[in-house]
């Protein structure tokens, strides 16, 4: 009782709702479903991790959002309520408007992420005048305050830099200034920290936690680390091959995993209080998302795969500890018993 | 798991607070350099001395062409037939033609038509060619192919024969020049920035910017075509000389600039006749040609050089 009400709280207050949204990609072998099925939705000042393997559909997830999916790819059905609107039906110049402005995102990659030929400063103070319609002085003092905002020492000094003068983690640091300068609802992150090493990463993590907490931005967290996700999300998402697997509260998801999946990713980090000789592993490949197997995908590299896992699992909401959650697993599913 | 996380956040308990200990290595970096790319590209450049050579030149020649009126010692179309075809003398350092004009203010004067024509019909056809394909790089698809076509059709005609039919076309003089020329040059210009842009549309520097919510148009000359301006100054450099030439044998033939006008060409294709009996008539403006062709050449050459960011160390 108590949950579905919760559910139903944040199903009222959601401020990005993705609904049964499917992206394929059009290749020699046919149509290839990079995301098949994704429903999920996120609350103002929530984070939400997003976790899975390279290739399970996390950034395609995030582009189509973002209706950045550009040739062979395409978005074939599902919407992505935002604000009331279906932004799969928008025009490109009501995009733009959403663009930078609602909806922010940060890449990667900070080494590429920036024009190498453009000062930060004036980088930062284009989306400025871009949306907000500041005029030039305006705009390079917001672009300051940004850089201090984002704990950039020596703010007036770093606006007139150019960004191969500044280390990976100014970069990156510089990417969440001009994400944020507008102060967008929603904040898209892929794979921020991938391209850092570990105290960066830790720093920048907790920066845009900080800034989360202070913009009241919902922050979407794509990641294959789930190390950052314990450091960040309040919900995860687990995805393998295109679908949402499991998802439920970051404590649910990383201490009581429901799928086999999830498990195996959890077994899959190496601890440094228990000793072992070898670090336990998943069995097998991603499947090529081309020739996926049948029913279940994981079902080729599943220790407790049965006949019926041959049948495509539907999600199913499971009993969490400290809130809803959904698992995608025949495990879970009454007919599991007698198959 | 819950201990590779702690592990991670142990020695960044102190940064929520403190924030001058955290970037030691970029603090003493802003004092490496602060110049950007434009001045060290201009150190380098300079650094060459056959570089720093033709710069003078190049400096030199445009002084002579901007003030000949004040630096040439006689009018250029000034005829003294009783003096005409004498070799150089005290008040003629160059000679004088078969009109008694002084070769030496015509060459000066000269220099404005070379000049002129090798700036202006490259300008022309940078103009033609960073549009056409700057357009036919970011939108690919039947625009790319379209504008490809026409690269390729345009490409195809020899050079000096496409000249000298689109100025049979548009009758001779100086403005006919620039536009023959920016015509028959606008391809490379094209060829260039259309695989460069192809290249850098891909960047994630261009989604990041698209992204921000920027429209096309604003990427394209916003952020690509800057990351193209290297290139395009080298090409404009290097094209430079090659219209001069284009130039001067246009007027050889009699299809540029017209008399009494002085160009360098022009005043070779005269002095042919003369060749054997004064050779220095035809010598004087061949010299001139020869050392603005080089000075652009080599002044592009060490531009290129000097803007590669490969080399930047």
């Amino acid at each position: 009782m108590a949950e579905t009400g919760e559910l139903a709280g944040r199903r009222e207050s959601a401020l990005l709702e993705v609904r049964g949204l499917r992206t394929n990609f059009n290749t020699k072998h046919g149509s290839v479903r990079a995301v098949d099925d994704i429903s999920f939705s996120m609350a103002r000042g929530e984070t939400v991790g997003i976790v899975g393997e390279s290739g399970c559909g996390k950034s395609v997830t995030a582009l189509s959002i973002m209706r950045l999916i550009s040739e062979p790819g395409r978005v074939e059905g599902g919407e992505v309520l935002f604000g009331g609107r279906d932004l799969l039906k928008l025009s490109q110049s009501e995009m733009r408007k959403i663009r930078g402005n609602k909806i922010a995102m940060i890449f990667q990659e900070p080494m590429t992420s920036l024009n190498p030929v453009l000062t930060v400063g004036s980088q930062i103070s284009e989306v400025l005048r871009l949306h907000e319609r500041l005029n030039r002085r305006d705009a390079a003092a917001r672009a300051v305050e940004m850089l201090s905002v984002v704990n950039i020492p020596a703010p007036e000094k770093r606006v007139h830099e150019y960004p191969h003068q500044l280390s990976g983690g100014m970069r990156q640091r510089v990417m969440i200034a001009m994400a944020l300068c507008c102060k967008p609802d929603v904040l898209i992150c892929d794979e921020p920290t991938t391209a850092l090493d570990v105290t960066i990463q830790a720093q920048i993590i907790s920066l845009i936690e900080d800034l989360k907490d202070k913009t009241g931005a919902a922050v979407m967290m794509i990641t294959h680390d789930l190390g950052v996700i314990s450091g960040i999300s309040d919900r995860v998402i687990v995805m393998y091959s295109g679908r949402i697997i499991e998802e439920g509260t970051k404590m649910d998801v990383l201490t009581n995993p429901l799928h086999p999946y999830t498990e195996g990713l959890l077994n899959a980090i190496p601890r440094i209080d228990l000793d072992c000789d070898e670090l336990k592993v998943i069995p097998g490949m991603v499947p090529n998302p081309a020739f996926l197997p049948e029913g279940c995908h994981f079902r080729p590299r599943c220790a407790d795969a049965r006949g019926i896992c041959l049948k495509e699992p539907q999600p199913v909401a499971a009993a969490g500890n400290t809130g809803p959650r959904t698992v995608r697993c025949w495990k879970y599913l009454p007919d599991w018993r007698s198959a | 798991m819950s201990d590779t996380v702690r592990k991670d956040s142990a020695p960044l308990s102190g940064l929520t607070g403190e924030q001058e200990p955290k970037f030691p290595e970029q603090v003493d970096g802003s004092s490496r350099k602060s110049g950007g790319f434009l001045a060290d590209s201009a150190e380098r450049l300079f650094e060459n001395r056959l570089v720093v050579a033709s710069a003078v030149v190049l400096l030199v020649l445009s002084i002579l062409a901007v003030f000949a009126p004040l630096l040439a010692p006689y009018d250029p179309a000034g005829q003294v037939l009783s003096d005409s075809l004498q070799g150089p003398r005290a008040n003629h350092l160059l000679g004088t033609d078969e009109m008694g004009r002084d070769i030496l203010s015509r060459i000066i004067y000269g220099t404005r038509i070379s000049l002129s024509v090798g700036i202006v019909s490259q300008l022309i056809a940078c103009v033609i060619g960073v549009l056409l394909g700057s357009i036919a790089g970011f939108y690919g698809g039947l625009t790319d192919t379209v504008i490809s076509r026409s690269i390729e059709i345009f490409s195809a005609f020899p050079e000096l024969l496409f000249a000298i039919g689109i100025m049979f076309v548009l009758g001779p003089g100086v403005i006919n020049v620039f536009i023959a020329l920016g015509l028959l040059s606008w391809t490379s210009y094209a060829r260039l920035v259309r695989g460069q842009v192809m290249q850098l549309r891909e960047m994630e520097y261009t989604q990041a910017c698209i992204v921000c919510g920027g429209s096309n148009a604003r990427i394209i000359v916003r952020h690509l075509l800057p990351n193209c301006f290297s290139t395009i100054i080298v090409l404009v450099t290097l094209g430079i000389p090659g219209a001069i030439l284009t130039e001067a044998s246009l007027s050889y033939i009699g299809l540029g600039v017209q008399p009494p006008t002085a160009s360098w060409g022009q005043m070779i294709s005269t002095a042919q006749q003369y060749i054997s009996f004064y050779p220095f008539y035809s010598i004087a403006p061949g010299v001139a040609i020869i050392i603005t062709v080089l000075a652009f050449n080599i002044f592009g050459d060490g531009l290129r050089d000097a803007l590669d960011p490969r080399l930047r160390v």
